[in-house]
């Protein structure tokens, strides 16, 4: 008997039994891996493993060995996934959902005038929910194009209807929950009973968005379909048949372009319609009396019956939870609270069905749901033989995930990036910025003085506030040039990639290659970098990633490395800055090693992840992702490095008495600063003005600048040795996270782990600047 | 100090307050002094159930 591991590069082989158990089998399931589904394996990673394979239109990695649990046999000749077209009746249009033409359930019976209509936008990962929720209210969201960009739920009224929310939702491919994101999903739409659903299904995978639409009828709550990426179906020659679908469904059907702004008021129509009058689907029993025997459709109903009291009392819909206790779904299983007569009784009608179907328990469920699917399809939806967006996609991959090519692409984009952000676009803006800002510095300088301002006042704006504020408004070029071509990589469906060809490297750490995406992002901003550790399967490995993201060196830091580039080692400046980067992350790996040997032992969780077609990234999401990184930018340097900015130059000229200084040593500042001279001392940093801007780059790591601006008059590069400022350079690279970051991580992991990043943190950072300045020393002090 | 002085000192002074409070409007939202509602989540929900 062979395996789906033995398959060939190109060949079809047909699932003939699933190995494995518990939450990994039934995500297997779930995305459609079920005995007798067809699947083409399409390649290995670079590394050999994970593999990529195609089924159901739609592609998904999976490692070996999770792959050596699938018994396969070879397929002869693979179908043609065409549809063939049979010439039916036509149907006429149902009409559910419309005012005045159709009433499902009685005559209309709809809500107190008021209420304020609430919505679960519900879908698949990567199916245009975010989209459409911004078409839907529009607010500005952040959508990418690598499954799980959408960390946590938003809401929104929409548009022209005040009395209405609407919630986006994490994607989801199931309600039996495979990550902590799935469950956030799940229980929204179980707990908060939102009084209708729009389901948004991708029609270019059909077939596996489906699935989930089937589980959403059974809870029985008013739902609507919303057939998304139509435009891209039909251009490539497919089509649906909107009112047979429907009829089948029992639910509106909506077909929809989210990204082209089509169809978007009919679905706000008949979503706002069937929510007023509690509209809910008129088929929920898609088990079939004759299929296969009956005997999943007996099993189902006579669960049913059994578990009525307690579902009523759980608050759950009954044919959901039947289903669900069929899979061995253990929370709803909690939730139902059956005694040990019911559950010894429903063991016996699963082990029944098991015998009558030859399937087991969750397969059978599985396989019942994609045998109405496929009858659906085969009935509504004509498919065309292969997408132009798929067949660009299969270009592309053949380069950026070829065996030989992958690795030296991804090394080459990532290199291309970080040349031109700190090379070409980004310094040559940064250069026009400080032009700009030192002629205004200059202006006013020369306004105030011919005011006779002050001189104390003239010191707190020139040297305090312009100096501060305006060294660090210098780089927002740079940081938003970065930002850029990050998002362009996410929105693009490149990360996606990367995480398949990194899963095996990844493993070494103890981590699985979804991790990469919060590392990845992690080089913009620690905190979306915490967040996305969300789409993690498993606690195990979010804790990892989230104790590994402070080694990606983010944005924030940059003009710190900039700084000490212009002012010490100016021709050496890109070696330096990608030095930075390639040290944060080998200590990061160091680092991975010791957390899997002592703090997280045992095996990253399985690889399994659809692999989207790439997309073009939309102007219009890049261009709105930009300024709010802009905004959120400019907010930061006009309030946390103004207040930073002002107190540091307060506490820097005034001393204990209030009286100004001179010398500022005398300052209140030095006198702080020096009680931690004594341990910074050893690694180079025993300077009080370096320790107090580094105690600044707690709040913003952007007022490090500011601060060594303003306390080092002089210039730093008359103040400070080389090898004191690589020391400083390698201190600030590895250090505690900014506040922001740091609030993330206690928000995900609480407040004993925030502490200890906080501390872990600066003891690395220290080692490595006292490794550093011993290194320096001994090649002979200066470099 | 003249006048001006005084005019210029209050205009930082008030820059400053206006700073501080955004800052603590904000914590209080849960979103740190930096980063917009999503990156906020569990705080931010609370936040806006409450208006």
């Amino acid at each position: 008997m062979s395996t789906l591991k033995d398959a060939k590069i190109g060949q079809t082989v047909k699932v003939l039994k699933l190995g494995g158990d518990g939450a990994l089998r039934q995500h297997f399931l779930d995305m459609g891996i079920i005995p007798e589904t067809e699947i083409t394996l399409v390649k290995y990673a670079p590394m050999g493993d994970p593999i990529e394979l195609r089924l159901h239109g739609y592609e998904l990695t999976l490692r070996l060995a999770d792959a050596e649990q699938i018994e396969v046999a070879p397929v002869d000749n693979k179908e043609d996934v065409t549809t063939k077209k049979n010439e039916k009746k036509k149907i006429a249009h149902p009409g559910l959902g419309e005012g005045g033409k159709f009433h499902a359930k009685g005559d209309g019976d709809p809500l107190p005038e008021g209420t304020k209509l609430k919505f679960a936008l519900v879908g698949n990962q990567n199916c245009g929910k975010t989209t459409l929720f911004n078409r839907l209210t529009g607010s500005k969201q952040h959508v990418g194009n690598f499954p799980g960009v959408t960390v946590d739920r938003k809401d929104g009224a929409i548009r022209e209807h005040p009395d209405t929310i609407i919630t986006d939702l994490p994607g989801i491919y199931s309600m039996s929950p495979y990550t902590s994101e799935e469950i956030v999903s799940r229980n929204f739409v179980l707990d908060e009973k939102p009084h209708a659903i729009i389901n948004i299904v991708d029609v270019t995978n059909i077939e596996r968005n489906l699935y989930l639409t089937m589980q959403l009828i059974e809870m029985n709550i008013p739902m609507v379909v919303a057939l998304n990426m139509m435009d891209e179906l039909s251009s490539n020659g497919g089509g649906i048949d909107v009112n047979r679908m429907e009829h089948l469904l029992g639910v509106p059907v909506v077909p929809i372009s989210a990204a082209k702004n089509e169809g978007i008021e009919e679905l706000v129509e008949h979503a706002v319609h069937v929510a007023k009058y509690q509209e809910r689907p008129l088929e929920t029993d898609f088990c079939g009396k004759t299929r296969n025997g009956g005997a999943v459709h007996r099993c189902i109903h006579g669960i049913c019956h059994l578990i009525e009291d307690h579902a009523e009392t759980a608050g759950l819909p009954i044919r959901f939870a039947a289903c669900k206790v069929v899979e061995n779904d253990p929370l709803i299983i909690s939730a139902l609270a059956l005694d040990k007569n019911e559950e010894e009784m429903i063991d016996h009608i699963v082990m029944q069905l098991e015998k009558e179907r030859g399937l087991d328990r969750s397969a059978a469920i599985a396989d019942m749901r994609f045998s109405f699917i496929q009858k659906l399809v085969e009935e509504a939806v004509t498919k065309p033989t292969e997408s132009k967006e798929h067949i660009r996609s299969r270009r592309i991959d053949s380069v950026l995930t070829g065996k030989y090519t992958a690795i030296p692409a991804f090394v080459c984009i990532m290199g291309l990036v970080f040349w031109l952000t700190f090379n070409v676009i980004g310094a040559w803006m940064q250069g026009l910025m400080e032009t700009g800002i030192d002629k205004l510095t200059e202006i006013t300088d020369k306004a105030l003085v011919s005011a006779n301002v002050n001189d104390t006042i003239h010191s707190l704006i020139i040297d305090g506030i312009f100096a501060g504020v305006g060294s660090v408004l210098s780089f927002l070029p740079i940081i938003v040039t970065l930002f850029f071509f990050l998002s362009m990589l996410e929105d693009s469906g490149y990360i996606a990639r990367v995480a398949f060809f990194m899963d095996k490297l990844l493993r070494k750490i103890g981590l699985s290659g979804r991790s990469i995406v919060p590392m990845l992002i992690g080089f913009g901003c620690s905190v979306p970098a915490v967040m996305a550790t969300r789409t993690l399967p498993s606690e195990r490995d979010r804790k990892m990633t989230i104790l590994l993201t402070p080694f990606m060196s983010c944005t924030a830091k940059l003009p710190i490395y900039a700084f000490f580039v212009n002012a010490f080692f100016p021709k050496k400046g890109g070696l330096i800055m990608v030095g930075l980067y390639l040290l944060g992350i080998i200590i990061g790996i160091l680092a991975a090693y010791f957390y899997k040997s002592f703090l997280f032992r045992g095996e990253a969780v399985p690889f399994v992840m659809e692999l989207p077609n790439y997309r073009l990234p939309g102007a219009r999401n890049v261009a709105q992702l930009l300024w709010e990184k802009a905004k959120d930018f400019l907010q930061r340097a006009f309030t946390v490095i103004l207040i930073a900015t002002i107190c540091v130059w307060f506490l820097q000229n005034f001393d204990l008495k209030l009286n100004i200084v001179s010398d500022a040593e005398d300052s209140i500042l030095a006198k702080i600063a020096s009680l931690m001279t004594p341990v910074m001392k050893p690694a180079g940093l025993g300077d009080w003005r370096v320790i107090v801007s580094l105690v600044s780059g707690f709040m913003a790591k952007e007022s490090v600048v500011s601060t060594l601006e303003i306390l080092y008059s002089n210039g730093v590069s008359a103040s400070m040795s080389s090898l004191s400022a690589a020391s400083l350079l390698v201190f600030s690279l590895l250090y505690t996270p900014c506040v922001a970051a740091i609030a993330a991580v206690k928000r995900e992991l609480g407040k004993k782990w925030s502490v200890t990043v906080v501390v872990w943190q600066c003891v690395i950072a220290w080692a490595a600047a006292l490794i550093v300045r011993l290194i320096g020393m001994m090649l002979g002090a200066n470099l | 100090m003249n006048t001006i002085d005084f005019i210029l000192l209050a205009v930082i002074a008030a820059a400053f307050i206006a700073a501080v409070f955004f800052c603590i409007r904000r914590k209080k939202r849960g979103m740190g002094c930096c980063g917009g509602c999503e990156n906020c989540s569990a705080a931010c929900r609370r936040n806006e159930q409450r208006k």
